[in-house]
């Protein structure tokens, strides 16, 4: 084939630009780039024979390690989205270049590429290429075997604290490119270099396990250098890496990470021994360790295959996954077995109506390892009390919870994953696998707080089964001995699995302290969005008259009975499904991020070997490796990982009118068409009970600020408040450009305004203060979303000890390689309206005009003053510069594509 | 401390205490079987979506069973009551000749489990009552239990739980039968 001689070059600069790239910046490289993405482990556990689905994924995420500067898998996602499935290597290619646009000229070419990158897998596929390719090959190759023992020299020289392994040695010594045509001698030569070894072993997925018996004299020479000291403290008992040993293995990471891959490597190793071992490294015979674990390895990867074909697989949909090696491993698992435990117990009697006393009722049941008459056993000593068992039961069949549904998805599998950094409260979030339900830790007081209002919230619920308030399932608490009580909840998830959240915000009806900045939201563009930034965006939940009455009236009743209760501090969370952009963007699959410390089953054996509960030391030991493993590993966009995200909705809670639309609620026009954008909406945090301490907060926030303005004002005010503000942010598109067009135009009068729109004028005037702090409203920016690393993890330093999770949360935690500046590309357009008769005005942004008061709602509070009062003349002068332009067209513009960056770039963008 | 005293007392006299776990099929009669066992009583039962548990004193030895529901879709939490576990009660229906595939199917996940490799099986041909119903030769036939219950002590017993019939011999055979472990 002609075109492969020319592939064939194209190829082979391609690779120097893979194997040179990551050398450069080693110095700087980060450690954790020897973490590798579970991803890439799952792909390499694939068969040989499917070389193409093994390099498309994986691939990717060596690009994102081995460019030391944030190359964002993102955008070489972007670059490829619209290929087939089945050019997956040309992803390769593409990532491995620096530029994501870049096309692959020809499929055999990044087919080629593709498998070259990875020694191993090409060496499998050698006997299908073509042969002048292959002699090629051959010849380099033996170019290489010097090279190699060159590089092998100046590593040693090098004195990198690290001994690798056989295999790391090896391929690591090929890979470090001496001179730029060695580099890429090198990489082409791998494959051959390595054939003849692999002739005695099994065909199958063993590209990583031959590699031991490869270079025997290197590994040991290795080895009597040096054990780096932590390696022996560390990651004990993390019993499956195998992911991580496969990735480091095949080498596709940059090869300048030995240190790093180090201590993956040593976590495999250290897996085989009991948890107690402390033998040192040195002390066992390097060549039989690694052949035993050669052959562990494979067993195991044999394993896992046969059980992913039978087993459903233990994906967790969305944050990191708390499995064994996990932190809270203990914690999650001793709550999932009481829930199971509590709920099971309960469900399977009789139904009963309730009597007062299930109100306060609580029992008490203690786990061991023996299990008992009533529990059954537990790996884990621990207490765990349930409260209101029967309460919870009706409440949960009031919301339509399928028993065996709830059962089953919170507790079959010991998988949970938790939110990357607990809230404001410091509350700890986690998911069930299914995204389905939330866990939530809560305080005492809370917790104390929620079982005295239980009744009231109870009655609330069934007379108004479409609440908007969240949906409690459950209140429990665990205590391990010695240990903290940890009281939690079950909740409904606002958020659907299956749709892609595109913005998310948060609002109170307050506006002090109720503004993400906008610079930080260039670095987390999945934060959670607050109430000047809702005004700034000019947003409104997009109602037709139907469904805004029903979602006025029902807010009106819920804050009625929160106010009873003097609850204040809770807020609208809405999420925003853009139907038009759908889950094309796959923004779940690529911004949330999952981090798989260790493997990914929950139910290995080797796991179950700790019978007793650890004791303290034992505790913090492994606390420690993991926070250390956890630091050093690369968070996989989802998308990487074998775990996608489902794109269909199955068996939630339909029956709530207001998740009724696809689990959420959808925006409608005037005349009730259905609209552009599915809202996700609920009032969260209802546990704040008004009291001392946030009595001292509204005191002292009061002595600096507007009082109305601060969020700490006593339940009464804050309850009309909020709905003011949410009823005044709640019109319909056409009813908002009205709007809009009457204000431009200037007439109208102050005195007119309702209740509502003074506090939105307000919240104008609080936003705008902030403002000329700030940036200007033109900066509103359309985010591109891009994945983002956490520069600790990338410098491998002690950084976050939790992983961060790209989602919508109060964290900002995740720095991230700053984006483009897109100011430009949402500044208004000022020629849309006559000009202001104050040119002071004209230099200022617009900020949005109060919105309507509603005109249909049913609130006694909002009176029925003509809707829609114009500016007075005075505010307008102040406020109003060029407005803001027409929805529509704002939203024309965020479709346009934002010209391709240039290669090389750093980000990527995507829309 | 009453605990340990009553366990003295119990070495002392020769009793023994068991637990056993009661799966099957949904609607095999597993709750029944229980409260039969417990209450001696014919109660009306609703399906289990998670589980009963009872403790039964029969002939010396204390029983204590845990009836887990048989719902395919709560059949994946089966395995988290294995632990422990002395003795399986397997429930057939015996007249439902279209699901013993999946019976045995379940089974045999069920006794393949490291968890459960010394526990003793007890196989209730349920609802003999019923014209037609398999025997206990015929119940075992099929299940194949030669062959997925080889590394297994097992026996098939019929039986009818609205009645009661059978119910004691096959405790009576576990108790028989069951190894004690020296702590217990």
């Amino acid at each position: 084939m002609p075109s492969f001689a020319g592939a064939h070059s194209d190829k082979s600069s391609t690779l120097h630009a893979h194997t040179h790239a990551p050398s450069t910046p080693s110095n700087r490289q980060p450690p954790s780039a020897d973490k590798p993405p579970h991803g890439k482990g799952h792909a390499a556990q694939l068969p040989n024979g499917d070389v193409l689905t093994m390099n498309g994924k994986p691939v990717n995420g060596s690009a994102m390690v081995s460019n030391g500067h944030a190359v964002s898998p993102y955008g070489v996602e972007k670059g490829i989205t619209h290929r087939e499935i089945f050019g997956p290597a040309s992803r390769g290619l593409n990532s491995n270049s620096d530029s994501p646009y870049r096309s692959s000229e020809s499929r055999g070419t990044s087919v080629e590429a593709a498998s070259r990158d990875d020694g191993y897998f090409a060496s499998v596929h050698s006997s299908e290429q073509e042969d002048g390719c292959r002699t090629t090959k051959v010849h380099l190759g033996m170019l290489d075997e010097k090279a190699g023992k060159k590089e092998a020299q100046k590593d040693f020289h090098a004195s990198a604290p690290a001994k690798n392994s056989a295999e790391l040695t090896g391929y690591v010594t090929q890979q470090t490119p001496a001179t730029t045509a060695r580099a890429s001698d090198a990489s082409l030569q791998v494959p051959n270099s390595t054939a003849p070894f692999r002739v005695s072993s099994p065909a199958a997925f063993n590209h990583t396990s031959p590699a031991p018996s490869q270079h025997p004299h290197r590994l040991q020479q290795r080895h009597t250098l040096e054990v780096p000291k932590q390696t022996t403290g560390r990651a004990r008992d993390h019993p499956h890496n195998s992911t991580d040993d496969v990735v480091t293995a095949t080498g596709r990471f940059s090869p300048n990470t030995p240190t790093r891959r180090r201590g993956s490597m040593s976590l495999v190793r250290r897996a085989t021994r009991s948890i107690n071992s402390d033998m040192h490294l040195e002390e066992v015979p390097q060549d039989e360790d690694a052949a035993r674990w050669a052959e562990h390895i494979r067993q195991k990867r044999a394993s896992k295959r046969k059980r992913k074909e039978d087993e459903d697989d233990d994906r967790v949909v969305v944050g990191t996954k708390v499995d064994q090696n996990h932190v809270n491993w203990v914690t999650a698992y001793n709550m999932l077995t009481g829930i199971r435990f509590t709920v099971s117990r309960t469900n399977a009697k009789m139904d009963r109506a309730l009597t007062d006393a299930d109100f306060d009722a609580k029992h008490k049941f203690s786990f061991d390892i023996t299990g008992n008459e009533l529990t059954p056993s537990a790996k884990y000593d621990f207490k765990f009390k349930d409260y209101a068992p029967w309460v919870f039961r009706h409440l949960r069949s009031t919301f339509r919870l399928d028993p065996a549904d709830y059962l089953v998805s919170l507790t079959s599998k010991y998988i949970l994953s938790e939110l990357g950094s607990p809230g404001k409260s410091g509350s700890f979030f986690y998911f069930s696998r299914d995204y389905k339900y939330i866990i939530k830790t809560i305080h005492h007081g809370e917790h104390k707080f929620l079982r005295k209002i239980l009744k009231d919230y109870y009655n609330h619920v069934q007379e108004n089964p479409n609440t908007l308030l969240s949906q409690f399932y459950g209140l429990h608490r665990v205590k391990i001995p010695y240990g903290r009580k940890i009281h939690f909840v079950v909740m409904n998830n606002l958020f659907p699995p299956h749709r892609d959240i595109h913005r998310t915000f948060d609002l109170k009806g307050s506006t002090i302290g109720r503004d993400f900045k906008e610079e930080e939201l260039e670095k987390n563009p999945r934060a959670t969005l607050k109430d000047l930034n809702w005004l700034r965006r000019d947003m409104h939940l997009e109602f037709g008259p139907t469904k805004k009455q029903a979602f006025i009236e029902q807010m009106q009743r819920d804050v009625k009975l929160l106010q009873k209760l003097h609850i204040m501090d809770y807020s609208l969370l809405i999420g925003i499904h853009d139907l038009e952009k759908g889950n094309e963007e796959n923004l779940r699959d690529k911004t949330l991020q999952v981090f798989q410390p260790g493997g990914t089953n929950a139910d290995d054996p080797a796991a179950h070997m700790l019978m007793r509960t650890p004791s303290k030391l034992e505790n913090a030991r492994k606390a420690k490796e993991l926070r250390h493993i956890i630091k050093t590993q690369k968070p996989v966009p989802m998308d990487q990982t074998s775990d996608k995200m489902p794109d269909e909705l199955e068996g939630i809670n339909k029956n709530n009118y207001f998740y009724a639309d696809d689990g959420g609620f959808r925006a409608t026009h005037e005349d009730d068409r259905p609209g552009e954008e599915i809202y996700y909406l609920g009032i969260i945090d209802c546990l704040t009970h008004y009291s001392i301490i946030k009595r001292m907060e509204h005191f002292f926030k009061g002595l600096a600020n507007q009082e109305s303005q601060i969020s700490a004002i006593p339940p009464e005010r804050y309850g009309d408040r909020f709905v003011k503000f949410i009823s005044g942010v709640t019109m319909t598109r056409e009813a908002a450009e009205r709007e809009k067009k009457k204000e431009a135009t200037g007439s109208g009068d102050h005195h007119e305004s309702s209740p509502s729109e003074k506090v939105v004028e307000k919240a104008e005037v609080q936003a705008e203060r902030s403002r000329q702090r700030g940036r200007t409203e033109s900066d509103v920016p359309e985010r591109h979303m891009h994945i983002i690393r956490s520069p600790s993890a990338e410098r491998g330093e002690l950084g976050t000890t939790l992983p961060v999770v790209e989602e919508a949360v109060e964290s900002s935690s995740t720095g991230g390689r700053s984006g483009r500046s897109t100011q430009s590309n949402l500044a208004p357009p000022p020629n849309e309206k006559p000009t202001p008769p104050l040119p002071s005005a004209s230099e200022q942004t617009h900020i949005r005009p109060p919105p309507t008061p509603p005109k249909d709602s049913g609130h006694a509070d909002l009176d029925d003053r003509p809707p829609t009062p114009p500016k007075d003349t005075q505010y307008s002068n102040r406020n109003s510069g060029p407005p803001t332009p027409p929805k529509e067209e704002r939203r024309g513009r965020e479709k346009e594509l934002p010209p391709p960056p240039p290669p090389l770039e750093n980000y990527v963008h995507a829309n | 401390m009453g605990a340990s005293i009553s366990k003295m007392m119990n070495k002392i006299f020769g009793s023994k205490e068991m637990r056993l776990l009661m799966l099957g099929l949904d609607a095999a009669g597993k709750t029944t079987i229980l409260y039969k066992l417990k209450l001696d009583q014919d109660v009306t039962t609703i399906p289990t979506v998670g589980f009963n548990v009872e403790t039964v004193t029969y002939k010396n030895t204390k029983f204590n069973v845990w009836d887990v529901g048989g719902q395919d879709k709560i059949r994946p939490l089966w395995r988290h009551y294995f632990s422990g576990t002395q003795g399986l009660i397997f429930v057939i229906d015996s007249n439902d000749r279209d699901r013993i595939e999946e019976a045995r199917t379940e089974l045999t996940r069920i006794i393949q489990d490291r968890e459960m490799k010394d526990a003793l099986l007890l196989v209730f041909a349920n609802k003999q009552d019923l014209q037609g119903a398999m025997k206990p030769k015929e119940v075992s036939d099929r299940l194949q239990l030669e062959k997925i219950a080889k590394d297994h002590v097992w026996k098939v017993e019929p039986s009818c739980a609205t009645t009661g019939e059978g119910i004691f011999e096959g405790l009576a055979w576990l108790s028989n039968n069951v190894k004690m472990p020296a702590a217990k």
